[in-house]
């Protein structure tokens, strides 16, 4: 019970359908050369007659209304890597080597997956889909493909498999038939030398990957670095509604994408093809990275109310290159985490400088020096030593950068003076008599009276 | 409909908003009235000063909270102040200077860095002068603010205190230093005090 396989049993329909094909007698048709054969038929055709690898003209005699489309590759890609990546969610080992088929190994994570319905976020996929489970991937494939929902532990419960059911070539098979070998076990029995003689290696190389004797390299399925899905309507249209709708579905996808991923993200990119050939296309942007579809949607349904069609709509693109991690914040136990918090002020201190230039932002540091506009300075670095305060009278909170001329009319002293006389060796030669007034209109202020030449008074700052 | 969606109703007022108070606990503001009215500065929310002109008491009135916070080890942010905040008096009121940072900024960028700064969770306080401001943009710096549950004062001209403003708390002061709440969310607005008074 190591691999589970999800075959998608309809898959060529089923991809067909997504593309808006609704016609219910429905068959594929696959061709090479100037052959021509179905491929797959809907349950309707089947259960008109159509069966797989029936020619067209014998298909047409059976049933004269049958649809038939070629099969689209393409998407049937698409698909199987829509049902790999919902499996991308469970295990990180998926392929989509096998023919119409997830392998997923599960084998590790039995016990936390255990008790779990892992078929369910499948199932939400809306495809037809057969689960089987064994302890090879290509023998989950064969129970799958048989429609046997269930897992085998053993692999000596393939035993009595008829051949008919391998991967086996048809004309290996007929001959072994034609030996009177219909099922594993009797194919087992025979000697290997005489089976490679006679058929080759190839057989017995599955055989021996169907039954976990040889290494079965599968190609591992990366989920894609960006988000492209669409939509084709099912009819044209302009209706703001329908194409919510149609929204509504991608960003479902979209949502599952990113869940998976545990990513989200701040900018989708829609186009909308006209029936004309050309196509409208607008962005969405978020301040947040995001991911859920209600939160979306909305922004699509607003953008979408605002933006004039020129024509109708036939198909919808959503695609997202830009993604980004959650951001989760996480509750501290017992204080703020100091080097998470180092982390965001570098990122915000990086934005901020690089809008509002490197100079921009200023930490500040206290001087020695007793002349006011000297006694500090500011800097772009936050790692310059500063020095401590030393003590010094009241100081007010708003310092004018240039002392303004004062009348002295109406002042009311409050505390003072202080002189202040200073920096005689350098160019800032200062003597002043600093008070602590209350102004004309009520406000407490910090002016001076200069010592020398004209007495004249100042304002220098305020205790606002 | 039940009484919970009820009161979900953005028409409804509630006097006392008990779905905040006891969830986020407040920043007590240093002044007694205030405090018991109040109950502190609201973290992640803006609370609006409208004061005549600069300097008539606005600073001296956050200061208890602002060394709260820089004790706490948080950073305050100055964005495009109108005059210099001036290091040794804030040294003076206990505030450490290295726990302060001033941003230059034109008029349209200080709102940009304000919004930035208020969002990003990595500052306690951010103090902005944005002038002049229209109802979206503050709310913008409220929901901001919200986001990065940061202290958001913004100071503006007391005129504009008969319009309507999306922050949680507005302080009208006077010339003189006398303090009126006009608005705050889940308390009474009827408070008015002196800085000066010796009450506190």
């Amino acid at each position: 019970m190591d691999w589970l396989c999800i075959h998608l049993s309809q898959l060529a329909v089923d991809s067909l359908r997504r593309n808006g094909v609704t016609a219910p007698v429905l068959a594929v048709l696959e061709s090479r050369g100037a052959q021509r054969w179905i491929h797959a038929a809907s349950q309707a055709a089947a259960k008109a007659g159509i069966r797989p690898t029936m020619n067209l003209g014998a298909a047409y005699a059976l049933v004269p209304e049958l649809t038939i489309r070629p099969r689209d590759r393409n998407s049937e890609r698409q698909l199987l890597e829509q049902v790999a990546l919902t499996a991308y969610g469970i295990s990180d080992r998926v392929s989509i080597q096998l023919p119409d088929c997830v392998a997923l190994e599960i084998g590790r994570s039995r016990r936390l997956l255990a008790g779990k319905n892992i078929r369910q976020p499948f199932l939400a996929l809306g495809l037809r889909l057969a689960f089987a489970s064994a302890p090879t991937p290509r023998a989950a494939l064969l129970l799958a493909r048989a429609g046997c929902y269930r897992g085998i532990r053993s692999l000596a419960e393939l035993d009595s498999l008829p051949l008919a059911r391998t991967e086996l070539d048809a004309a290996v098979i007929e001959t072994l038939h034609g030996a009177g070998i219909r099922t594993l076990a009797d194919l087992r029995r025979l000697p290997r030398t005489g089976l490679i003689r006679r058929f080759g290696a190839e057989p017995l190389v599955y055989l021996d990957r169907l039954l976990g004797q040889a290494a079965d390299p599968l190609t591992w399925f990366e989920p894609p670095n960006t988000f492209e899905a669409a939509l084709d309507l099912p009819s044209e249209t302009e209706d703001a509604r329908a194409l919510v709708f149609a929204a509504s579905r991608l960003l479902e996808e979209l949502e599952r994408y990113l869940e998976i991923r545990g990513l989200a993200t701040r900018q989708l990119d829609f186009q909308l093809a006209h029936s004309n050939g050309d196509s409208t296309g607008f962005t969405v942007g978020l301040l947040e990275p995001g991911k859920s579809r209600n939160r979306l949607l909305d922004l699509f349904r607003e953008r979408i109310n605002h933006t004039r069609l020129r024509a109708p709509v036939r198909r919808l693109v959503l695609k997202v290159a830009d993604l980004c991690e959650l951001a989760v914040r996480n509750a501290d136990l017992f204080e703020r985490s100091s080097r998470q918090d180092e982390h965001t002020w570098a990122r915000l201190l990086e934005r901020l400088r690089s809008r509002l230039g490197e100079n921009a932002i200023h930490h500040l540091f206290l001087s020695p020096d007793h002349r006011p506009e000297r006694a500090w300075h500011a800097s772009r670095q936050s790692n310059v030593s500063g020095h401590s305060a030393h003590k010094v009278p009241l100081r007010p909170l708003w310092l004018l950068p240039k002392p303004e001329p004062l009348a002295t009319a109406d002042l009311a002293l409050l505390d003072g003076p202080e002189r202040i006389e200073s920096g005689w060796w350098d160019d800032g030669d200062i003597a002043r008599d600093y008070y602590i007034v209350r102004l004309g209109d009520g406000r407490k202020a910090w002016v001076f009276r200069e010592c020398r030449g004209r007495r004249d008074w100042y304002l220098h700052g305020l205790f606002g | 409909m039940n009484i919970r969606q009820l009161l979900q109703q953005p028409q409804i007022w509630r006097g006392r908003d008990d779905s905040l108070s006891p969830r986020q606990p407040r920043l007590p503001t240093g002044w007694e009235p205030l405090d018991t009215r109040l109950g502190g500065w609201i973290p992640g929310a803006l609370t609006e000063i409208l004061t005549p002109t600069p300097g008539c008491g606005e600073l001296t009135l956050l200061a208890p909270a602002l060394k709260r916070l820089t004790h706490d080890n948080q950073r305050l942010i100055g964005i495009a102040p109108p005059e210099t905040l001036y290091p040794p008096a804030l040294q003076q009121r206990d505030i450490p200077v290295d726990r302060v940072i001033l941003i230059e900024a034109a008029p349209r960028d200080a709102l940009w860095a304000a919004e930035q700064c208020l969002r990003s969770g990595a500052c306690g306080a951010v103090l902005c002068w944005p002038d002049p401001v229209s109802d979206r943009q503050l709310r913008r710096l409220q929901l901001a603010a919200e986001q990065g549950r940061c202290h958001g004062f913004v100071f503006r001209p007391a005129r504009v205190a008969q319009k309507p403003s999306p922050a949680a708390t507005r302080i009208l002061f006077d010339v003189a230093g006398q303090v009126e709440v006009i608005k705050c969310r889940g308390g009474f607005s009827d408070c008015r005090f002196h800085l000066d008074s010796p009450a506190h």
